[in-house]
């Protein structure tokens, strides 16, 4: 036998430099981490003042950079899931900023953080109540301009059913990574993909009704074992090997800490938005069959008749594609984009190879119906950037 | 996991608890039958703890003779009145009408409840409190137990994965096939666990098993609430249901107010030149 044959590795010499240099690595990232200030890792700094504010929900409009171009403000929508603060996360990848620089009047909502006391607020409350109101607030703040919306996953259900029930509001709807056919990921089905689908429909409703009445609210230290079980080798390795692999840059490593810092700050889900959004939604479908209920009204897609740009990541494992393409024609605007990108569910935000193009393509699409380029009655189309 | 980390603390705590409260009523119960095993009249409460001053032992004496004068004074009286042919009916209830023990029983009809208010649980209670100790116990095991069962089906799909890294690893001793670096070596283990670990999530035995364990969990947590809801209501706390209505109270105020404003906002300075309109239904 010879000597290739009787081990695994071509080169052990290597194998040892290897892990050698992995050792320093970790030594001098334990140096780095010591020495790292807590101001370096803080999060969504971008300049922004309060504008108005009910119960826990905080409206904010970020402070220009550069000289306004798209005339209607916009207002950043995000999920309850986490925080809006994904969209600023540093300076360099930040949608708020790209979009800033682009001459966007920008607002974001901050849900705040649901404790125990908000377990009896449902999408009702969020959707005609706060966002109504926060809609209403940025409105009146420039005078009177109807709204443009991007609504980023849970936050774009919301603003979905929002634009269905008051159409006249809104000048254009944004959706990102949004849900919308939550029956639809088995049209593509990716191992580890589309994995809450699967979950949420092999419990019954009154296993909700129990995990609602044990804690009140979804815990969101739930949600994110959930999301972790999702990538389960990534959460394995993230403290020890990616870490390590990160630490010996500094760059690289506050980069990974902010974004840790983001992960960690995931609020609990009010109990009665997650009673609805798991039974009526990923249970029942009801958006699409146009059986889902706020309070007294009936949402209907038929009535979303501002012009709709859907963005979604091709590599979303928590939104599969499936679940947001092709919602076109179930609207009553003939003005339909899809914008296909090459990243995951919060790499659209986050990623390298996506920044900029996010940010990019939104103020085009705007400046577009802006300037009467694409009218109302433009048809649909698909941008694929993957 | 922080989940079951977290109930197992609760569960420790409740057991702690239970088993403080047990061993305090082990004590208390044992004392009172070490008191009743005395020779001689049965010491009163107060004696046990009284200072040995002269005047309260002669007071205490006093109160002694005289209970004991007024539970003898219906026989004197049946025997005196048994010479006049009275019943058996009359000289019981004569005893009950001169008992002093009887008049404190009356009064307790009214200062009973009083006293279990502010002096917490009787026997009774006790009993309860261990029937939700019991019920806490048997959650726990059944929690713990559908984790067991849950992981080793985890566990199943690391086995597999193993196996098959195994097995690459030995095609590369074997097929001449070498394995390039440390981090190709882990990058194989990665590729494979997580394969496994996904295929795994997707089958109908890992999501029976994780149902039961959601299940299992959260019939813990409700079964820990009711056991502190009880101590609750017995010490003044408020309980998890009274808060919940409170809440319930105030999100429905607040919603009230939200209507409100907007309302007033509405007739006062509309935001754009045609009214708001309403949601469509």
């Amino acid at each position: 036998m010879t000597e290739a044959k009787s081990q695994p590795f071509a080169n052990f010499t290597e194998v040892f430099r290897d892990t050698s240099e992995l050792s320093r690595k970790v030594l001098d990232g334990a140096k780095l981490l010591t020495n790292t200030r807590d101001d370096e890792v803080e999060i969504a700094t971008t300049e922004k003042d309060e504008v108005w504010r009910s119960d826990k929900v905080v409206l904010y409009r970020y402070r220009p950079t550069a000289e306004r171009k798209v005339k209607q403000p916009l207002l950043i929508v995000f999920s309850l899931v986490g925080t809006y603060r994904i969209v600023d996360l540093q300076e360099d990848r930040s949608l708020v900023r790209n979009l800033l620089r682009s001459g966007v009047c920008v607002y974001v909502i901050d849900w705040g953080s649901p404790s125990r006391a908000d377990r009896f607020l449902g999408m009702h409350d969020y959707i005609n109540d706060y966002l109504a109101d926060a809609v209403e607030a940025v409105s009146r703040n420039e005078g009177g301009e109807r709204v443009n919306v991007v609504g980023i996953c849970e936050g774009g259900t919301f603003s979905l059913c929002y634009a269905a029930l008051h159409p006249e509001d809104l000048q254009n709807l944004i959706l990102v990574v949004t849900p919308i056919d939550f029956h639809a990921e088995d049209a593509q089905r990716r191992l580890g993909h589309g994995f809450i689908n699967i979950w949420t429909r092999s419990i019954t409703p009154e296993d909700v009704d129990r995990l609602l009445a044990a804690h009140g609210n979804l815990p969101g230290e739930f949600m994110g074992s959930i999301f972790a079980s999702m990538t389960p080798m990534r959460t394995l390795l993230k403290y020890n090997l990616d870490l390590a692999e990160v630490s010996a840059d500094k760059q690289k490593l506050l980069n990974f800490l902010r974004m840790e810092k983001w992960l960690a700050d995931r609020p609990h889900h009010p109990g009665e938005v997650a009673r609805q959004w798991i039974k009526d939604l990923y249970q029942d479908n009801k958006l699409v069959n146009g059986q889902l209920e706020l309070g007294p009204h009936r949402v209907d897609l038929s009535k979303v008749s501002m012009p709709v740009l859907n963005i979604f990541a091709n590599d979303d494992h928590i939104v599969p594609p499936a679940m947001t393409r092709n919602v076109g024609g179930r609207f009553a605007t003939k003005d339909y984009t899809e914008l296909a990108l090459p990243a995951g569910h919060m790499g659209v935000f986050v990623s390298g190879k996506t920044q900029g193009i996010l940010g990019e393509h939104i103020v085009k699409w705007l400046a577009e119906r802006q300037s009467g380029t694409k009218s109302r009655n433009s048809s649909s189309a698909r941008i694929d950037r993957a | 996991m922080a989940e079951l980390d977290y109930a197992k603390l609760i569960t420790d705590m409740w057991t702690k608890g239970g088993e403080a409260v047990t061993a305090a009523q082990q004590a208390m119960m044992k004392d009172i039958a070490t008191r009743m095993a005395l020779p001689g009249p049965m010491m009163m409460p107060w004696q046990s703890f009284a200072v040995p001053d002269g005047d309260f032992q002669s007071a205490a004496a006093a109160y002694q003779t005289l209970m004991q004068t007024w539970k003898d004074l219906p026989q004197s009286l049946t025997e005196e009145s048994g010479k006049t042919g009275s019943d058996r009916i009359t000289t019981e209830l004569l005893k009950k009408v001169f008992d002093p023990h009887e008049w404190l029983n009356a009064i307790g009809i009214v200062d009973q409840p009083v006293r279990h208010l502010v002096e917490g649980p009787k026997f009774a209670d006790f009993g309860h409190i261990e029937r939700k100790l019991l019920a806490l116990m048997s959650a726990w095991t059944a929690a713990r137990a559908a984790s067991v069962k849950h992981q080793t089906n985890v566990l199943a799909a690391w086995t597999k994965a193993a196996s098959e890294f195994a097995g690459k690893l030995n095609e590369a001793v074997t097929k001449a096939k070498p394995i390039g670096s440390r981090s190709d070596l882990v990058a194989m283990w990665v590729e494979i666990a997580n394969r496994h670990l996904l295929e795994a999530q997707s089958t109908a035995t890992f999501l029976d098993t994780q149902r039961e364990l959601l299940r299992a969990s959260s019939n813990l947590r409700i079964v820990q609430q009711e056991l502190a809801d009880l101590y609750g209501e017995l010490f003044g706390f408020p309980t998890r249901p009274e808060i919940d209505d409170l809440t319930r109270t105030v999100s429905d105020l607040r919603r009230e107010v939200r209507a409100l404003r907007r309302a007033n906002n509405e007739r006062t300075t509309p935001s754009r030149a045609s009214p708001r309109p309403k949601a469509v239904s």
